[in-house]
């Protein structure tokens, strides 16, 4: 079988060329790049543009330059403004360095300390002023039953969704502390952060087998659906682009030509490899750009912070991207071969697409239970084992036996399609003029 | 005939498509350096049997051998083709395009583009290299095409319909580069339904008609088969005196006579009667040997009479 590298070697230059390639290879992950630069540097300017560290707990906890106002009409006068309360230092000073004590935390986390960004109004026309003259971004009012009902009530002149859910962790953080202002220096900090952060959540699926296993579904969705999205995008990609290669030679009429020169199997091993590897070198960027991305946005987004993928778990993906690719590649050039237009082709590309996508729509039990029934199920299946490992392997050790039996029904899956392929490929190319219809197939594949 | 002087050897082919019998068991012969010519209706069986020569298609039954041996990807590399429904890669510079189809003939990326400029200025397209095959016309784009047969020097070319949708100015470019490669020695298999260029450039030729060889032979030796017993005379003088002349005919032109002969009056009887005639006055004397083409529709017409001749 000579020839093939020809043909992969014109195909790789000329898709490689294209400027839609150009622009999904490349382009894309530098725009998701510069758009998240972007955003960062509009934030770090937000933030007042330096990167200096926060100051104390209470600046960390509630980032943002925004200032609000407040007035108590409790009847007990609960809080009292800042400037009520005893002045303390509220920066970490070379003192405390030589020990960090309980008694530093209540005191940098003390309602002195919210004076900046804080300010206790008297009365409503004082509160209106200041929210007429911009000095505050909301003016709240902590209502007469704040005791039994946690009343408060929020003013404010416009509407920003960043400033309002920064100022209301702010005042609660500025009421916490006040109420919690009499406790003692030794509970303080704990009593402080557990009212602060009543519960953080951590799943535990329990089995089968009765073992129960700890996953982390926000971090698990994002890596389950970028992954998943990039296998999806990256071999319907490829495939598309060898089903338009072949139906574009037929359509030319120049496939007649070549075949005077190339077995029909050559032909499509070159045009499939060619593929493939441009989609692998797409998927490449893609997944690089992701994990870089994940890893800069770990400061910005904690749901981020903890993705890791191991080298083994890459190396699996790549094993399933690319005989996912040979797969739909190979269904997408018998579609190509059995159709006489591109417009007929588009027609079919959905008999590959759907079942392949099948794992997509099942994406929140692929996260909640990885290795559960249905996903075991889907990763067995050759048509939507790719997408069903690709989404399986970066959040669960998928068992061995599994792997072996998956990645076996998929290569010889792969071997008949692509002979399969290079059965339609050579007879219908050059006898009919017109997409068969349904009953010729056996006849096709017969002759 | 020596073996080694056979470009193709067709024997006893037959080729079916269901029922259908495209080709039924043919048996010719091309030899090397010749010009070589199939022709026949629509269905004849030419494109099916141009195929099988090419391995695209393989043979029910019979077998053919094609530059010295049966059919492999070495043999490929050198034939050059070019099918009657053709095309290029239409978004692709003409110069990559013609360096790609050569590479597949066995040809290194430099030698198929230094191929590819030579032949592109042969025929006047050296300025349109870098084009895209959609900026070329129609007529561009078979010379083009033309080339994609002859780019890699092939011993055979087969070429299907070499000249159609050719001005006639493009036509001698390319009648041209065809004869330049003949006499080098290359072997040129073309299928026509212009039969004056047949008649102009074939040395022998095949007609098929429902698949089967219903003329075969030099391409002269075909004429005269079915030329009748007449000459065609153009001049002045009593052509119905002459002996053994048993009608005279108005010819194509008006000028021209067709004198039928009668039965053992040869031509040669009929021309030194008129020599010796004092009151003849010739300006052309030959024989009446039809037109390929009277033959083809004559051939074609009769699509019953399958027989099958060789001169």
């Amino acid at each position: 079988m000579t020839h093939w590298m020809d043909v992969f070697r014109y195909e790789f230059r000329q898709f490689f060329r294209r400027k839609a390639y150009l622009f999904t290879t490349f382009g894309v992950p530098l725009i998701a790049i510069a758009i998240f630069f972007g955003y960062q540097a509009y934030q770090d300017m937000r933030e007042g543009g330096d990167d200096k560290p926060p100051e104390n707990p209470v600046t960390e906890q509630t980032k943002g330059t925004s200032v609000i106002g407040y007035m108590d009409l409790t009847p007990d006068g609960l809080f009292p403004g800042p400037e009520s309360y005893e002045a303390v230092e509220c920066s970490v000073t070379a003192a405390d360095v030589s020990g960090l004590s309980s008694g530093l935390f209540k005191r940098l986390t003390s309602p002195y300390c919210f004076r900046e960004r804080v300010r206790y109004y008297e009365t409503r026309a004082d509160g209106e002023q200041a929210l007429d003259d911009e000095d505050i971004t909301g003016l709240y009012v902590i209502e007469p039953d704040y005791a039994e009902n946690s009343s408060v009530s929020l003013y404010f002149t416009k509407f920003n969704i960043q400033d309002a859910t920064g100022s209301d962790t702010l005042l609660e953080d500025y009421l916490l502390s006040s109420l919690l202002y009499n406790v003692e220096a030794e509970t303080y900090e704990q009593l402080y952060l557990r009212l602060r952060d009543p519960a953080v959540f951590s799943e535990h699926i329990v089995s089968a087998e009765g073992t129960a296993k700890t996953d982390n579904e926000d971090e698990n969705m994002i890596v389950v659906y970028a992954f998943g999205l990039i296998l999806m995008l990256s071999i319907f990609w490829g495939g598309g682009y060898l089903m338009q290669s072949v139906v574009q030679e037929k359509e030319s009429r120049i496939i007649e030509i070549i075949l005077s020169s190339v077995q029909p199997t050559a032909l499509l091993l070159g045009k499939i490899l060619a593929m493939g590897v441009l989609s692998l070198i797409q998927v490449g960027l893609y997944v690089g750009t992701f994990v870089f991305l994940g890893g800069q946005a770990s400061s910005l987004t904690d749901s981020l912070s903890d993705i890791t993928i191991s080298t083994s778990s890459l190396a699996l993906m790549g094993v399933y991207f690319v005989l996912g690719f040979l797969l739909f590649g190979s269904l997408m050039a018998v579609i190509g071969a059995l159709s006489s237009t591109v417009r007929d082709s588009q027609n079919f590309v959905v008999l590959v697409t759907l079942p392949a996508m099948i794992p997509f729509f099942f994406l929140t039990i692929f996260v909640e239970e990885p290795n559960g029934g249905l996903a075991t199920v889907l990763s067995i299946i050759p048509v939507t084992a790719p997408l069903s490992m690709g989404m399986r392997i970066p959040i669960t050790d998928v068992p061995g036996g599994e792997l072996l039996l998956s990645i076996g029904l998929l290569i010889v899956t792969v071997a008949f399609v692509i002979w399969l392929s290079g059965r339609f490929f050579r007879v219908h190319t050059l006898l009919m003029g017109t997409t068969p219809k349904l009953r010729d197939i056996p006849k096709l594949l017969r002759s | 005939m020596n073996a080694s002087n056979q470009a193709v050897v067709v024997q006893h082919v037959t080729k079916r498509y269901g029922n259908f019998t495209a080709v039924s068991d043919l048996s010719f012969e091309v030899q090397k350096g010749e010009i070589f010519s199939m022709l026949g209706p629509n269905g004849a069986g030419k494109t099916t049997t141009i195929r099988m020569i090419l391995d695209i298609l393989k043979p029910d039954t019979g077998s053919i051998q094609v530059l010295g041996g049966t059919i492999n990807e070495q043999i490929k590399d050198r034939i050059g083709y070019l099918p009657e429904e053709r095309g290029l890669y239409r978004n692709v510079r003409v110069v990559e395009v013609l360096t790609y189809l050569a590479q597949l003939k066995g040809l290194s990326s430099g030698e198929a583009r230094q191929r590819a400029l030579e032949l592109l200025e042969r025929v006047e397209l050296e300025e349109n290299a870098d084009n895209k095959v959609s900026e070329l016309s129609k007529g561009m784009q078979q010379k083009v095409q033309i080339i994609t047969a002859v780019l890699h020097k092939p011993e055979l070319i087969i070429i299907d319909e070499p000249f159609a949708g050719l001005d006639p100015v493009n036509t001698q470019l390319i009648k041209d580069l065809l004869y330049e490669m003949h006499e080098d020695g290359t072997t040129i298999i073309m299928s026509t339904h212009m039969m004056h260029q047949i008649e102009e450039m074939a040395d022998r030729l095949l007609m098929l008609d429902h698949g089967r060889c219903v003329l075969y032979g030099d391409v002269q030796g075909v004429r005269e088969q079915f030329a009748s017993n007449a000459v065609v005379v153009e001049g002045e003088g009593d052509w119905a005196a002459l002996p053994g002349v048993t009608a005279v005919e108005p010819g194509e032109n008006g000028r021209e006579f067709v004198l039928r002969l009668a039965e053992g009056t040869t031509p040669d009887q009929v021309m030194n009667a008129v020599a010796v005639g004092a009151d003849y006055h010739v300006r052309r004397f030959e024989l009446a040997v039809p037109s390929l083409n009277e033959i083809f529709i004559q051939v074609a017409g009769n699509g019953n009479n399958h027989h099958h001749r060789q001169s």
